[in-house]
């Protein structure tokens, strides 16, 4: 129905210019000009107003929720960019912490490992005077036993080539004696 | 505390004074042991289970015999075979000997010298011995010349050394401390 009218609307014009051509360049002619043209305007600007306003109105829409979403979307991105520049300024933070800690560590277990080995060497070292004093003494003690036992020997030696019946009996008497020493 | 030899001993050394026959029983059962540790065999034969008690009996009769010792002595052997005792004959002879010393005040010392002593010697240190001990003394003397010189005592468990080895020992000690 509304298809028909605008066929009708829109030939009325051209059926108009066919029949005089020269009827249109009178005023007549101008204003049916006008009205085709307003005509067609109008018909136009319905068509647009009808159809268009709201596809306009939903593009508009769907490009304003595009353009909120993409705000929404660029806020969420700067805050994960500040997040991860604030995480990566604290790593920055942590491994200069961690470098610190690693450093005075580091420190710490060297002057460690220093004690133990200045620890160690005075260990090792007492004990080596320890082992070297007490084989000063065994070898000390090892001489005077060989000149004890050799003095000894060298005496007991001399003590028979000279012992004769008189020093024994005297060597005996003497003995006796001390027994009874300890009777009375 | 009195081990089982002892009890035997005991019993023995008490019958033996009771009968005035303690020193020949003393020998006849030193004698005894002597002819066990010539004839091991003999021993065996006594203390085995498989022979009967009637022939062990007849084996230490006929030994008795021969030895010409007493009836104490056979008798004591009897009861020792009976109850199975043959193999602590030693120390029972041990126990015996210091049970009659002990009865009789006789103190035993053993007299290591380094050469023969003379009577005159002998007869000091005796005195001094029986001054010492208390007892009557009778010793067992032995020969060591490595004792160069003097004489090394023992009464019972105690040891008095005189001896020249002893005092160079010593000497040689002291001399190693310092």
């Amino acid at each position: 129905m509304l298809g028909a009218a605008l066929l009708v609307t829109f030939s009325l014009p051209a059926l108009a210019q066919e029949g005089a051509a020269d009827a249109a360049n009178t005023p007549i002619g101008t204003v049916f000009r006008w009205l085709n043209f307003l005509l067609v305007f109008g018909a136009l600007a319905y068509v647009i107003v009808k159809y268009g306003a709201p596809y306009f109105s939903a593009r508009a829409e769907s490009i304003a929720r595009s353009i909120e979403e993409a705000a929404q979307t660029r806020a969420a991105a700067e805050r994960e960019l500040r997040k991860t520049v604030d995480k990566l300024a604290s790593f920055d933070r942590e491994i200069e912490e961690e470098r610190r800690a690693g450093q005075r560590d580091s420190v710490a277990d060297r002057e460690r490992i220093l004690e133990l080995t200045r620890s160690e060497v005075e260990k090792i070292q007492q004990a080596a005077r320890a082992e070297i004093a007490a084989s000063e003494r065994a070898g000390a003690q090892e001489i005077r036993a060989i000149a004890a036992k050799l003095a000894t020997e060298r005496a007991a030696a001399l003590i028979r080539e000279q012992m004769n019946k008189a020093a024994e009996s005297a060597l005996f008497g003497s003995f006796v004696g001390e027994l009874e020493r300890a009777a009375s | 505390m009195r081990t089982i030899a002892q009890h035997y001993a005991d019993a023995l050394a008490e019958v033996a004074i009771s009968q005035k026959s303690a020193e020949q029983v003393r020998r006849e059962l030193r004698d005894f042991l002597a002819l066990l540790r010539e004839s091991p065999q003999l021993g065996v034969l006594l203390g085995s289970p498989a022979v009967s008690r009637a022939n062990k009996h007849a084996v230490a009769e006929a030994l008795v015999e021969r030895m010409s010792a007493s009836r104490t002595l056979r008798n004591f052997l009897f009861v020792v075979i009976d109850q199975r005792r043959v193999g602590l004959l030693p120390e029972i002879q041990q126990a015996f000997d210091a049970r009659i010393d002990d009865l009789e005040g006789v103190a035993r010392a053993d007299v290591t010298t380094a050469r023969e002593l003379n009577e005159r010697e002998r007869k000091q240190l005796r005195t001094v011995l029986e001054r010492l001990s208390g007892r009557r003394v009778e010793e067992n003397y032995q020969l060591d010349p490595a004792l160069i010189a003097g004489a090394v005592v023992r009464v019972g468990s105690t040891i008095y050394d005189g001896s020249v080895r002893t005092q160079l020992e010593r000497l040689r000690v002291k001399l190693e401390s310092q």
